[in-house]
């Protein structure tokens, strides 16, 4: 069971801190996730038990057919020890993943790193890379809005310092 | 510092473009501009030696401090920018050499992210399971080994500095390499030193009551002492090869490593075989007199891993661990010197688990050459070379813990714990079994003297008699 404690900071001026217990209680070792945006710290109680994830997780910032896909992907790998069936959950999460938007991924990398959850940040790690990988210079700067800060002389420089990895 | 980098590592599985060809030519690496004089108020140095390549990169606090507060790092990165920057490296580490270096022309942004040396690193010890060739950078050395054409003199040469890109992590991860470790740090010495005791002196005032203790002069007669410098151990181990990490390689070429390494935890060779590859290795040294009761060696060719050479670098070295299989060590120090940090069993060190008694000290000493630190078995220790040096290490089960290791060796997950043989599962009964034949009758003595000493324990003292009133002891009444 995977309990929230929510801190939250209100009145500048007094500076106190309300505790809000959000279920009962765990005498796990909790770990606090700092959330500066709205200026809370969030403590979940983490046992075994929540591993295998039977509570769907509320994911921020993406629609909810993505968080039914990583909600499902939860479920089905947390319920068996069966290679096979975590296997295939994994298998279904990556379908999913690979027709979605890459800010979306970007999204899920952070939501899996804050919330620790390994299995998911290799999977969001590993598609950001893959398209990253298949596009050229002029494409990876699109697709990510990125401006070239380099000067002419600069690009070329480095590119010239580069030059064994283009020539593939 | 959430750790999941390496994590990631252990459970990734990377399919990599072909095994590299060597480029067997020997390319000096210009070496890399000084960075000005740096010496902070509470006494931080930067290490004697050229520090390397850091781009620019400045810690987040100075961005406060600037007039226009642009940030290059996130402008460079795009959409990426949300992500810290341990994510932004998590994602790369799926990148193979070439798309690295493809990325790297992107924005200065990708640019400095691309060089950050520990991706490099990676991709060698993942690519070259036969050995690499150095070349002053872990982007060069991979580099040299994919593209035998081109002109790897060319790599980092630029000397390009970033402006304007503020990042704490590359900032810490470049500082940490370039690091000079403060004198006091190294000064700490508290362990006990003897010379010229006994064995019977050792056993009962150490080995059983299991203390640390630094030995002197117990090396006196090594050959190796005389013999093992950089020159006879090349000429010696000849095209040997040897476990550097998770890769093997030949000495000559891990010197060569070692010559141009800047890192903040450089490789270290550490090989479990050395005297079975080199036979005159294990001929330049003997096991020293107390430690040789050496139980494991009724198991013959079957024993796990006992005796290993290690050589590495000033910085190499490993953190807290406790050694396997529940046995002692002893390590002797050929050339150079390390420090050591030790904890006894049951104190926790700082970062290992989170522990409500943070304040007990550790035993810590600097052993140089000449002198063998006792390890007892169960305590946390913690080594670092403070220059090149040369060990010898073993690892033994003596009759003070033989059971101990066989209760090890018992336990139900043993299979997972028990390292360094291939056969875990069987290893306590072997092990058993082997005893009884070579030593019969030894074990139950061992366990008869350990009841005896427990039931000793547990009877109460007068005092706890006394004060219990249950017990039928004195009583005030009024």
């Amino acid at each position: 069971m995977s309990q929230t404690v929510v801190l939250e900071q209100n009145a500048v001026e007094t500076q106190s801190i309300t505790l809000k217990f959000d279920g009962c209680s765990s005498d796990a070792n909790p770990s606090p996730i700092v959330n500066p945006e709205n200026q809370s710290i969030t403590i979940k109680f983490d046992d075994q038990a929540s591993n295998h994830h039977t509570i769907p997780v509320s994911i921020p910032n993406v629609d909810s057919e993505t968080e039914a896909a990583v909600n499902e992907f939860l479920r089905k790998h947390g319920s068996s020890d069966e290679e096979s069936v975590r296997t295939d959950a994994m298998n279904d999460l990556w379908s999913f993943i690979e027709r979605q938007e890459i800010g979306t991924v970007v999204v899920l990398v952070k939501f899996a790193s804050d919330v620790k959850n390994f299995e998911l940040l290799e999977i969001f790690c590993q598609r950001v890379a893959d398209v990253i990988a298949k596009k050229t210079v002029e494409e990876v700067r699109e697709i990510f809005n990125i401006a070239n800060d380099f000067t002419p002389e600069e690009e070329q420089a480095i590119r010239d310092e580069h030059r064994w990895a283009f020539e593939d | 510092m959430f750790g999941c980098r390496s994590l990631l590592k252990q459970i990734r599985k990377r399919k990599r473009r072909n095994p590299p060809k060597f480029n067997s030519k020997n390319r000096k690496q210009t070496p890399n501009l000084a960075e000005q004089d740096f010496a902070t108020e509470d006494g931080f140095r930067l290490k004697g030696s050229s520090p390397s390549q850091n781009y620019g990169v400045q810690p987040l606090g100075n961005l406060y401090f600037t007039s226009s507060p642009h940030n290059s790092r996130n402008t460079g990165l795009g959409n990426i920018q949300t992500l810290t920057d341990e994510l932004v490296l998590d994602i790369l580490g799926f990148l193979g050499g070439t798309h690295l270096g493809i990325l790297s022309t992107v924005s200065k942004s990708f640019y400095v992210f691309c060089n950050h040396e520990p991706l490099w690193r990676n991709l060698v010890l993942e690519d070259c399971d036969d050995g690499f060739l150095f070349k002053g950078s872990w982007k060069s050395t991979f580099v040299a080994a994919c593209n035998s054409d081109f002109d790897v003199s060319k790599v980092g040469s630029l000397g390009f500095k970033v402006k304007d890109f503020y990042s704490d992590y590359l900032f810490q991860s470049w500082l940490c390499a370039n690091l000079e470790m403060k004198h006091e740090w190294l000064e700490r010495d508290n362990i006990i030193r003897r010379k010229g005791i006994s064995v019977d002196e050792f056993v009962t005032d150490f080995e059983m009551p299991n203390k640390a203790v630094l030995l002197e002069g117990c090396l006196d007669n090594w050959p190796a002492m005389k013999k093992w410098d950089r020159d006879y151990l090349v000429k010696v181990c000849g095209d040997a090869r040897f476990a550097v990490g998770p890769i093997e390689m030949k000495l000559n070429d891990f010197f060569i490593y070692t010559d141009q390494a800047q890192e903040e935890r450089p490789l270290y060779l550490f090989d479990p075989k050395f005297a079975n590859k080199v036979r005159k290795l294990g001929q330049d040294y003997e096991v020293p007199v107390y430690f040789n009761e050496d139980l494991f060696s009724v198991l013959g060719n079957e024993r796990p891993d006992y005796r290993w050479i290690i050589i590495g670098p000033a910085g190499s070295g490993s953190s807290f661990h406790i050694d396997p299989n529940s046995t002692s060590a002893w390590n002797a120090v050929v050339k150079g010197s390390k420090k050591w940090v030790l904890f006894p069993p049951d104190v926790a060190p700082p970062g290992v688990y989170p522990s409500a008694d943070g304040a007990k000290k550790p035993v810590e000493c600097v052993c140089k050459a000449g002198e063998v630190i006792f390890v007892p078995n169960g305590w946390w220790h913690l080594v670092i070379n403070l220059e090149d040096s040369i060990a010898i290490t073993q690892n033994f089960v003596s009759r003070r813990n033989l059971l101990n290791v066989l209760d090890f060796l018992k336990k139900p997950n043993a299979s997972t714990l028990v390292s360094g043989t291939r056969d875990r599962v069987n290893l306590h009964d072997k092990f058993k079994k082997a005893i009884e034949v070579s030593f019969p009758g030894t074990i139950d003595e061992l366990t008869k003297k350990a009841e005896k000493k427990r039931a000793e324990l547990e009877k109460p003292s007068f005092w706890d008699s006394v004060k219990d009133s249950n017990s039928g002891g004195f009583k005030f009444s009024f």
